[in-house]
């Protein structure tokens, strides 16, 4: 019994079990670790593709707007003084009767605004005084004569004459008067200065002076510093409060060390203004003010992308070139792989070994030649034939994977067929391929991928013809032209990987089973 | 089996055929029906043009104007001897390629032992994931990178700066941190060699390792000593094609810096430079020549390398 017992709970077959299980978590927690490390450019991929520009910038991970609130109440203060405004000026009789110069800002039902422009800084007074009593200030208006002439008539150069109106021969005459000697005045003509000195006699009295209305141009800043416009938008924070709570309200002013940072309530507009301070309360650390933020991805980008480098286009010439390509390859590699395991050839293993050598063969070396073929002889660049017509022709990388898949297949069902009278071809369509196709498939993936993302070739020959250009060159140029469009090129980048990465998790089972089965692969 | 392959040796030998002489002819000749695409193949885009490439480094061809081309003797040769950018270009190469060749094995050898591990779930999960960055188009991956290694916006000099208070280098504008930003993005493509590694593990037999087992061997002997000999031929088969695709270099580098080469002409790699003169510069017949010298010093490499094999690759059987 003492013995059975043992076996139960001590043996080593469980305490294995155990120590295998507690293996297996720490090995998926690294190797997820170790994964997530790998494929974090993919993340920053995403995130970045849908953001915006300014959002890249800003130090979140995800695309995230501040979370805006319109404000919906009164215009808050009914008047406020805007920098660069005009404001007309009036004499202001004081209690001591003096009369003050100030700028009117605003008139209210029951008082007048006003500011004293010469002290700005105390801001502005609300005058409850008789709006009878004020009158605008006006100046004189004048004219400067800026000719030579007339020095010995007394017109000095550049001196200021008021303006007058009058009746000269029955005419009404904008005149600028520069002498009057008794009864008789001198004016010069604004418009004709030069057409001679006008005398006219009479009482000025009852010629009329020309006056213009004074302005105020407020310089500095605007008074008050708050100011809430209906429809105006304001980022929510949430802002500590000395109860301890935290209150969401929405920013409208934002302070500098010194100066308070002004919220207003969204739920308790009457509350009005509320100043608020980053200076510690009592008992807590220093308070911050968060901005309260949403998701806010830019899926247009997206369609800005696809219209910008006229995705559809080159979309369709990359599936072109590569399912042409593809199916290139797949025929001729598996015609040779067949020559190369099933059939009695003179220096069969010389011939092998020629063709696994032209893997090592720098591109560059044929390139020179095959480039000049192709663009003098044949007149072949611009279009897509030098990108698939070598691809009928088998390559070494897939004609080892399917020779190595092959040499695999029972012979004897290829002899079966024979007897039953099924030529060469014949036994290699209804034989060796269906029992070949996880190789197949490898293959042809990994001509997609490649023709997918296969720059140099495309780049020397299409690039006389924007138009045939595939994915890949496409982009490359968008990006030359599109340099400060990380989102952008991003998003384009991300469309461009999308159907080799959904084709490769759709053929992945047979995939992988057709590479591990060989062992070898491009 | 052996009864299966006496009935398919007695099944030849029923053949309806007009001898055996004739059918071995026969078949001798579908043999060359089926190999012809790749000897055509082959004398067209490889036998061919490897002569005439060979052939215009004795020309002064222009690709513009190729009915001026004329004979110039060793003159590209002497040019070569005295371009101060073909030594440079072939030291940015070799120098990347030493720093390069071994991460190239080393990374998706360990990635293969962890997903090779028993003890793991979900392995074929994670090695699908594993291997999807290796279909990413190229020009994909260097955009990635080009936001993800930003000095200031990208994740990395992020995570340096906000988790480990390092302010993070200007990856890919500094000469000393330009071939660290390049490994990375080239650790990314290893998705294949990972994956033909596994599959080589996965065909060494389990009673090797159990036989280890019983003697007290641990885990890290059992690698070092049945699996790494055992998988060395993969080793063998992916170092080559690193080599090759090393001496190949050139996407990348060429749209990272725009084909300048920058920064400092410190990714000015041998194809990109060659990119320059053949292309660009329109001199075909000196671009030949140096297509021929790296030609000429790859292959000394891959022999090289294939004259080390017997040392260290593992061959179960004899030869193969």
């Amino acid at each position: 019994m003492f013995k059975s017992k043992t076996k139960l709970w001590g043996s080593k077959k469980i305490v294995a079990r155990y120590r295998n299980l507690g293996l297996g978590a720490l090995l998926v927690l690294f190797t997820t670790m170790v994964l997530v490390v790998y494929l974090s450019p993919f993340g920053y991929m995403g995130v970045t593709a849908i953001k915006s520009k300014p959002q890249i910038t800003q130090k979140d991970i995800l695309p995230v707007s501040n979370v805006m609130y319109e404000y919906t109440g009164e215009e808050y203060p009914e008047w406020s003084v805007l920098t660069g405004s005009k404001y007309p000026m009036y004499h202001v009789p004081g209690e001591d009767g003096e009369m003050r110069e100030w700028a009117l800002i605003a008139t209210l039902e029951d008082r007048l605004i006003f500011l004293d422009p010469g002290n700005v800084r105390e801001g502005v007074i609300e005058w409850t005084g008789d709006p009878g009593t004020v009158e605008p200030v006006v100046e004189a208006e004048t004219f400067a004569y800026v000719g030579t002439g007339y020095k010995e008539e007394g017109v000095v150069r550049g001196t200021p004459y008021p303006l007058y109106d009058l009746e000269v021969d029955g005419q009404m005459r904008r005149l600028a008067l520069f002498k009057s000697e008794g009864e008789t005045h001198y004016f010069l003509n604004p418009e004709d200065p030069e057409g001679g000195i006008v005398e006219w006699q009479g009482d000025l009295a009852s010629a009329a002076p020309l006056e213009e209305a004074v302005f105020y141009t407020h310089r500095g800043k605007k008074i008050p510093e708050v100011v809430l416009q209906p429809g105006a938008q304001y980022p929510v924070y949430e802002v500590p409060t000395e109860d301890g709570g935290i209150q969401r309200w929405a920013m409208v002013q934002e302070g500098t060390g010194a100066t308070e940072t002004y919220f207003i309530d969204p739920d308790n507009l009457d509350a009005g203004i509320l100043a608020w301070s980053e200076q510690p309360f009592a008992d807590q650390q220093r308070p911050t003010a968060n901005p309260v933020k949403r998701f806010d991805a830019q899926w247009q980008n997206f369609e800005q992308a696809w219209d910008a480098i006229n995705f559809p286009r080159l979309l369709f010439n990359t599936a072109m070139i590569a399912i042409l390509g593809m199916i290139g390859t797949v025929v001729s590699c598996t015609l040779v792989a067949y020559a190369f395991t099933r059939f009695p050839l003179p220096f069969k293993n010389v011939l092998f070994m020629v063709l696994l050598s032209t893997i090592i063969l720098p591109k560059q070396v044929t390139l020179v030649p095959t480039y000049f073929v192709f663009s003098q002889v044949l007149g072949w660049t611009g279009t897509w034939l030098p990108l698939i017509v070598p691809h009928f022709f088998a390559n070494a990388y897939n004609v080892l994977l399917l020779r190595q898949y092959f040499s695999t297949l029972p012979i004897e069902l290829d002899e079966a067929a024979m007897i039953d009278g099924a030529g060469p071809f014949r036994i290699l369509i209804s034989v060796i391929i269906p029992q070949a196709w996880p190789a197949i498939v490898a293959v042809s993936l990994f001509h997609f991928v490649f023709a997918w993302n296969d720059y140099f070739e495309p780049l020397i020959y299409t690039l006389s013809n924007p138009e045939i250009a595939p994915l890949s060159v496409g982009i490359q140029i968008f990006n030359f032209v599109y340099d400060q469009q990380p989102h952008l090129i991003q998003a384009t980048a991300l469309m461009g990987l999308v159907i080799p990465v959904v084709l490769f998790f759709l053929a992945q089972r047979v995939f992988m089973r057709g590479v591990i089965m060989t062992g070898v692969d491009k | 089996m052996s009864v299966v392959g006496q009935m398919g040796k007695l099944a030849s030998g029923r053949l309806p055929s007009g001898g055996e002489m004739s059918l071995q002819r026969t078949r001798t000749l579908w043999g060359w029906v089926f190999l012809s695409p790749w000897i055509i193949g082959f004398l067209a885009f490889y036998f061919v043009p490897m002569v005439a490439s060979f052939a215009f480094t004795f020309t002064d061809l222009r690709l513009t104007r190729p009915g001026e081309a004329s004979f110039v003797g060793l003159d590209n040769y002497r040019t070569l001897f005295n371009d101060p950018y073909v030594g440079k270009s072939l030291r940015v190469t070799l120098s990347y390629m030493v720093i390069a060749l071994p991460i190239s094995i080393i990374i998706p050898l360990g990635l293969a032992t962890l997903l090779n591990s028993k003890s793991l779930w979900g392995r074929r999960l994670f090695r699908t994931l594993f291997y999807m960055p290796y279909v990413v188009p190229i020009i994909s991956v260097t955009y990635i990178f080009n936001g993800f290694l930003n000095t200031q916006s990208g994740w990395l000099n992020r995570f340096l700066g906000e988790v480990l208070g390092i302010s993070g280098p200007n990856w890919l504008y500094s000469s000393t941190w330009i071939y660290p930003a390049l490994l990375l993005i080239g650790i990314w493509g290893t998705g294949n060699a990972m994956l033909t590694m596994l599959a080589s593990m996965q065909t060494i037999p389990t009673e090797l390792y159990e036989a280890a087992r019983v003697d007290g061997a641990n885990g890290v002997t059992i690698f070092r000593k049945i699996t790494l000999p055992l998988i060395t031929p993969m080793i063998f088969y992916n170092l080559i094609l690193a080599l090759i695709a090393l001496f190949r270099y050139f996407d990348i580098p060429y749209i990272i810096s725009r084909g300048t080469g920058g920064p400092n002409d410190i990714t000015l790699f041998y194809n990109i430079y060659f990119y320059r003169v053949a292309i660009q510069y329109d001199r075909m017949g000196y671009g030949a020549t140096l297509a021929w010298l790296l030609f000429v010093i790859g292959l000394i490499a891959t022999i090289f390398l294939f004259a080390t094999a017997r040392h260290w690759v593992y061959y179960a059987g004899g030869d193969d």
